[in-house]
């Protein structure tokens, strides 16, 4: 495989793509035809075969590239001419260097685990087809996303896995939480996309404006190895610009990653299928802003403000979805804050320069969190669709395969030590945090203090995720066989069901559910057209059964992949490092991006620390995992269901707030769609009402003042609006009338 | 000289009528799709004068295949050269051939959903089919020609066929209305802009737009006066056509009463008409020569305030709207407006901006009007149509494929990328940029944003459950209205990845 | 200049009188008389051929038209038309007024200076008019005769109620 043409890269995204056409066009056809159980066999292997061969074929150019030495692998391969208009020229062209195959092959790679176990998750489903249309056209977009060599490209792919993220969480549309999540995703996500295309328009218009400065002259003003270069160059002289743009592209990326103010939607969009929440909002899609800022790292390089930023914005991302996780009773949720906390970590990494690490981080948690998440959809496939894992227990006894699988994604990110892939990344970021100088926010080293923040950060990580696992596989009892349990839990307890479409926005989710669109009333309008249809499938004689193999060997692999090797070949003398920023053709630092210029922060961009923290990062860092695990499994595993039992009205004030999002999300709703809506909408009714209408009226109103002829106000509307016409119209006249005299003169 | 049959002797009598009568050169291909059109529109009221009261299915057929014969001649002349013929009455130039494909595509695609809506609304003239093509051959006249005497005349079929159309569904009075009030204020315009062109010809002794430009002289304060007032009064009347504000108010009215796929004619077909018009007589009223000022200098503050206000005032009613057809009429103005930027960017620097931004606008907004339309007229059932936001509900049970649709075009109004709404607005914005009308550029934007509220109510609307008796059974999925959304979402992305191929196509290398 | 002062004043006369009666019989006998005094009008500016045809279009045929269906319809009565004398009436007029003002003050004193506002001998004649017709506007007199038919089928469309 090694001598895979490079010219080959354009087939990665086509397969997908063709996949999806397939899907979309014949899926139907082909499972009527052949009989539910045959057709939906054959359709689920034409849906993993493109996304297998795909990775297959980056795998093999990866080869190729890996052997073409870092001076000549940044290949761009150029299809054809897209836009071309005065000033600015976007081919169809495919980026191939270390970046955009890492992300090919790591899309393609969890991507084709994520199908395989996918067939057997949605077997029973009857949109089977359904749903491998969209999962094969994210697979494609999110490959034009990582592949694309210019940022029109990169925006395509990013609201074609948008697009394809919208219409899979809301896939099972009838449910009103799901429509209400993927409403929520989509308003949200706009706003980051606001941020993203203001920073492509700056960009282009900045390099425009500066274009007699750059040789060679270029009008794609768009590229990555056109404008890269160019940035360099020019940023230079104008750190404000750089500012400007990397805060607007952070922007950008903090929509797509579910950064703090804006990660509203990531936890609501766990209504989707499991598979999708493994694919999308854990490994791929959500990462895609990480990627990004490492493709433009040059402007994050020249604006130590804008780093300062991301890394805030990551840490606080880090520890507040952190804390959120403790108050979550559902298996999913703690899942989702726990991946928008990874998040978090992969964006402190890029604030402080060290890129290399966030993109370690990306690819050690897309194989530990797609693990989790597919072992989470096994746990719930097991536990008749139930979801909170306040009725789980012991379930190590009849699902073993899933419990180890699950024990070694929880060891790989809490980062246990040397043996578990998310401890090399997450030490290369706290390290890289820790030994910062280049983010810098007045005058302060803000890096260093997130490198603290997110070693806290880590002790609650492995706090809440041994809460979960211990809650789910371990203790003696299996609590949905204790008939207690039930009552005790009382109307509480509605069965979170992604596949019976359950409406249950009152007792698990509380405010967050509410979607941006639907009033209280419509809300209760519609549960009572569609009366819950809960199959309180879980019952004290359910036995779990662990799952079938196509669900199982995913899972297997991924935790294979989670395992130190990973993380030790990759972090071994530095080579995933070397292998995305090249010391020779980049600084010996790694780090620093600026080709054929002198470094800016010589020794402020080292990837470890010196002194005594660099040796001592291992042991914080071990220690925090560890007291966080202890504390964990006494505080929340031994002591507070003993004592608190599932009564949630005893729960402390702590966990409760942390079970509503510390009311941010309450508080969003409220003041933005509630109070802001109404009030916009007053001023809309009031425009209406008053300024179309009103240049008729309000003559008439002082005409009725003047005089008192006119009486009666019977609109004959056609005359109205001749009139309104005829004023516009001699409005115009007496205008040129003025001009043409004012000329004169 | 002109009693010369009189001194006709019976020699040579053809050779000095020849030259008495000197014939205009003629070139047959540059008039053979409006002859097309209309001899189609001919044929199709004779076919259904054959056959009355029977199905339309022949009517349709035979007029989608004279439109696209149209359509085909239009496509062969790309490669021949610039020409005017007739005296100067018609005029063969990319824009002109460009804009008649664009309204040929805009009327087969209006035919190709009709059938069913008409059946659904029980409105049984196959007339329908006739007044429509005639109507489309008025807006290809007008984009034909750099005559103004052309160009009313076009205006003229346009209007008259929609007047009627507007009109045509008996059972709902709002229909009759509709056509009542758009033919009294669509006279009214008339009149204006007839008036309009009278001062123009009456200060340059000439309706042919170039001549017209070439008198421009600044100093002649008679001149100039009524030069200034021909403007002033022709803007009046096309400004109604293309419902710029505050000529706009009969828009949202007519667009609720007229039958929805009248509508969806009169949204796309009629606006490309007027928008070409404009186009013509704008780009024709710019002049750089050395007299001091420029003719442009005069109008172009008017426009640029007319183009805010159409921008702003459409966006901000429509979000107080609760009817579909409404709505999509307030953000018909809106994009008129969004149109009218591209087009001022151009005439304010021609040599920077070309053409390439309204043709692709026009076609981008044509599609996803047309098809945003369509799946509105999916409400109609048993002669009656229910278009309030309600109305939709339910929608996504009843024919999810329209729905998915619904959702392309509503993203492409709102302009989220990949779509050619997004490519649209970008290139107008960017052609403002260029052309230094960056309080255009902004005003855009900003309403762009605005607009996203009520278009996403729209497709909304689609998916909420239905309640009660209220909302009428939608007519079911036909084969038309299927192929129509396929052909329209399908366009939307296929102009995007097309791009460059289709624009070099049309308006020729940048 | 006398010729058309009188003339002009009886047009005026003619047309204000269209818009006030209330009765639609009385408003299309001012109509005639309006399309009358225009086309001697015309003729005095020369252009025969087109006075005679407004003489004959429009006042004979049209406006007779106008008249039968009227009468035909009976919608003599003066209260079919009765109006109220609402406020924007007096704003419509003044907005018209305003209009022909605009216009005419900046254009009147310039059109003053013109000794002859006539054509030429035989510029109106029918020979002339034919020529031009039949060759330099062929194109728009079809289009016209198109726009004559959507007119036809049109009227007749929204008339029939059924076939």
């Amino acid at each position: 495989m090694g001598g895979t043409n490079i010219e080959l890269i354009g087939w990665v995204p086509a397969l997908p793509l063709i996949g999806f056409l397939v899907q979309a066009l014949l899926g139907k056809r082909i499972v009527d035809f052949f009989g539910e159980r045959f057709g939906k066999k054959l359709m689920g292997t034409l849906a993993v075969l493109p996304v297998f061969a795909a990775f297959v074929l980056a795998a093999g150019i990866g080869m190729t590239l890996s052997e073409m030495g870092p001076l000549a692998n940044n290949q761009v391969v150029t299809y054809f001419d897209w836009i071309r208009i005065s000033g600015l020229h976007v081919p169809y062209e495919i980026v191939v260097d270390p970046l955009s195959i890492t992300m090919a092959l790591v899309v393609t790679g969890v991507g084709a685990l994520i199908h395989l176990y996918a067939t057997g998750y949605m077997a029973e489903e009857r949109d089977y087809t359904r749903f491998f249309t969209y999962m094969n056209l994210f697979i494609g977009a999110m490959l034009i996303l990582v592949l694309g060599n210019n940022l029109a490209l990169m925006f395509i792919g990013w609201e074609g896995v948008g697009l394809c993220s919208y219409l899979l969480i809301g896939f099972w549309y009838k449910d009103l939480a799901n429509a209400k999540a993927a409403n929520k995703a989509f308003i949200v996500n706009r706003i980051g996309d606001w941020g993203f295309m203001l920073g492509m328009f700056t960009i282009v218009a900045f390099i425009a404006t500066n274009a007699e400065r750059i040789s060679p002259r270029t009008d794609r003003l768009l590229s990555f190895d056109a404008i890269l270069p160019a940035l360099t160059t020019l940023l230079h002289d104008h750190p404000a610009i750089a500012t400007v743009i990397g805060l607007l592209l952070f922007v950008g990326a903090m929509g797509k990653s579910a950064q703090f103010p804006l990660y509203l939607w990531l936890p609501d969009a766990m209504a989707g299928p499991t598979p999708v929440s493994a694919l999308i909002h854990a490994a791929t899609m959500v990462t895609a802003g990480v990627v990004m800022v490492n493709r433009m790292h040059v402007v994050f390089e020249f604006s130590p403000v804008a780093s300062g930023w991301v890394a805030i914005v990551g840490c606080v991302t880090a520890i507040f979805a952190a804390l959120v996780a403790f108050g979550q009773t559902d298996i999913k949720k703690v899942l989702a804050y726990s991946t928008v906390s990874q998040l978090g970590y992969m964006f402190v990494a890029c604030g402080v320069g060290a890129y290399w690490a966030g993109m370690f981080h990306v690819v050690t948690h897309a194989f530990f969190k797609a693990l989790l998440f597919l072992g989470s959809g096994a746990v719930i496939h097991a536990m008749a669709h139930e979801q909170d894992m306040r009725w789980y227990g012991n379930l190590r006894k009849y699902v073993p395969i899933t419990w180890l699988t699950m024990t070694i994604g929880w060891l790989a990110i809490i980062g246990f030590p040397y043996l578990f892939a998310g401890f090399y990344s997450k030490e290369a970021i706290i390290g890289g945090a820790l030994g910062n100088h280049h983010a810098e926010l007045f005058g302060a080293p803000v890096g260093v203090y997130t490198g603290w923040l997110l070693l806290f950060g880590a002790l609650l990580t492995s706090a809440y995720m041994t809460r979960l696992t211990f809650l789910t596989f371990n203790s003696g009892a299996e609590r949905w066989m204790n008939p207690a349990t039930y009552e005790e839990a009382g109307t509480d307890h509605h069965p979170h069901d992604d596949h019976a479409h359950a409406h249950r926005h009152h007792a698990h989710h509380g405010e967050d559910a509410h979607g941006f669109f639907y009033t209280e009333e419509e809300m209760a309008r519609r549960e009572a057209l569609a009366p819950h249809d809960h199959h309180h499938g879980l019952t004290v004689e359910h036995r779990p059964r662990e799952v079938s193999p196509s669900m199982w060997v995913p899972l297997a692999v991924l935790a294979a992949l989670s395992t130190g090797v990973t993380g030790y070949l990759m972090h071994h003398g530095e080579t995933f490092k070397h292998w995305l920023y090249p010391p020779t053709t980049y600084n010996e630092t790694g780090l620093s991006m600026i080709r054929n210029e002198p470094v800016v922060h010589a020794e402020a961009l080292t990837g470890h620390p010196h002194g005594w923290v660099g040796s001592a990062l291992v042991f914080l860092s071990v220690g925090a995992m560890l007291i966080g695990a202890i504390y964990g499994y006494l505080v929340y595993f031994r002591r507070l269901p003993a004592r608190e039992g599932f009564d949630l009205k005893r729960w402390s004030g702590f966990r409760r707030a942390a079970r509503e999002q510390f009311y941010y999300d309450g508080f969003m709703l409220k003041f933005f769609v509630t109070q802001g809506g109404a009030a916009v909408g007053n001023v809309l009714a009031g425009m209406d009402k008053y300024v179309v209408d009103g240049v008729v009226n309000a003559c008439g109103w002082l005409a009725s003042g003047l005089g008192g002829f006119f009486r009666q106000f019977q609109t004959g509307y056609v005359r109205a609006y001749a009139l309104v016409m005829l004023i516009g119209g001699v409005a115009l006249l007496v205008y040129f009338a003025t001009v043409g005299q004012g000329v004169a003169r | 000289m002109y009693n010369l049959l009189a001194q006709t002797d019976g020699n040579g009598l053809a050779k000095r009528l020849a030259e008495a009568f000197p014939p205009p050169t003629i070139d047959w291909p540059s008039i053979l799709p409006i002859a097309l059109v209309v001899c189609t529109g001919i044929v199709a009221l004779i076919v259904e004068m054959l056959r009355p009261r029977q199905n339309n299915n022949a009517i349709i057929g035979f007029s989608l295949v004279g439109l696209f014969f149209a359509g085909l001649s239009l496509t062969s002349q790309f490669a021949s050269p610039d020409l005017e013929s007739f005296g100067g009455m018609v005029l063969r130039d990319r824009f002109s051939l460009t804009i008649q494909l664009l309204v040929v595509m805009v009327t087969g695609l209006t035919i190709l959903f009709s059938d069913g809506y008409l059946r659904a609304k029980r409105i049984p003239f196959g007339e329908f089919y006739p007044l429509v093509l005639w109507s489309a051959s008025g807006a290809m006249m007008m984009a034909s020609s750099k005559n103004l005497l052309m160009i009313f005349l076009g205006i003229e079929v346009l209007s008259i066929s929609l007047y009627v159309l507007a009109g045509m569904s008996k059972t709902e009075t709002k229909s009759e209305e509709s056509a009542l009030k758009y033919f009294l204020l669509g006279a009214f315009a008339s009149a204006f802009l007839l008036y309009g062109i009278a001062f123009m010809y009456g200060a340059t002794g000439s309706l042919h737009l170039d001549a017209i430009r070439s008198a421009w002289n600044p100093n002649d304060e008679a001149f100039r006066n009524m030069m200034l007032f021909g403007m002033g009064l022709m803007l009046f009347g096309l400004a109604f056509k293309a419902a710029f504000v505050p000529f706009h108010q009969w828009t949202p009215d007519v667009y609720q009463g007229a039958p929805t796929n009248v509508t969806a004619f009169m949204a796309a077909g009629s606006k490309i008409g007027a928008m070409a018009a404009l186009w013509r007589l704008l780009s024709a009223s710019t002049t750089n020569v050395d007299l001091g000022a420029t003719f442009q200098s005069y109008w172009m503050p008017a426009l640029f305030w007319i183009a805010i206000l159409t921008m702003t005032v459409g966006n901000l009613v429509a979000l107080v709207q609760k009817d579909v057809k409404r709505t999509l009429g307030y953000s018909s103005i809106a994009h008129a407006g969004y149109i009218l930027v591209g087009i001022l960017a151009h005439v304010n620097n021609p040599e920077k901006v070309g053409i390439g931004t309204t043709v692709f606008y026009l076609l981008s907004y044509s599609l996803m009007t047309i098809g945003a339309f369509a799946v509105v007229s999916l409400t109609a059932k048993n002669g009656k149509e229910g278009t309030r936001f309600e109305d939709l509900h339910g929608l996504w049970k009843r024919s999810p494929f329209a729905v998915g649709c619904l959702i392309v075009f509503v993203a492409s109004l709102i302009g989220i990328p990949p779509t050619s709404g997004f490519f649209g607005k970008l290139m107008i914005f960017n052609d403002a940029l260029a052309s230094d009308l960056m309080p255009l550029a902004i005003v855009l934007a900003v309403n762009s944003v605005l607009s996203v509220y009520y278009y996403v109510g729209i497709a909304k609307a689609a998916f909420v459950d239905a309640e009660g008796a209220r909302t009428p059974e939608s007519a079911p999925m036909n084969l038309g209205l299927a192929a129509t959304c396929l052909l329209c979402a399908g366009g939307i992305f296929a102009v995007v990845i097309l791009f460059n191929p289709l624009m070099n196509w049309l308006v020729g290398a940048p | 200049m006398t010729t058309f002062t009188v003339l002009a004043i009886v047009a005026v006369l003619a047309a204000l009188g269209v818009v006030l009666f209330s009765s639609p019989v009385r408003s299309a006998i001012c109509l005639v008389v309006n399309f009358f005094v225009l086309a001697f009008v015309y003729f005095i500016l020369n252009a025969e051929l087109l006075g005679i045809t407004q003489i004959i279009v429009y006042t004979g045929a049209i406006m007779v038209l106008f008249l039968f269906v009227i009468m035909l319809l009976n919608l003599g009565g003066p209260q079919a038309w009765k109006e109220r004398r609402e406020f924007r009436t007096v704003l419509g007029f003044g907005f018209g007024a305003a209009l022909a003002g605009v216009i005419a003050s900046q254009l009147i004193t310039h059109f003053r200076e013109h000794s002859r506002p006539f054509a030429d001998d035989g510029y109106g004649s029918p020979q002339a008019i034919g020529r031009v017709l039949f060759t330099q506007y062929v194109w728009p007199f079809e289009v016209a005769s198109v726009l004559l038919l959507v007119g036809i089928v049109g009227s007749i469309l929204l008339a029939k109620r059924k076939l």
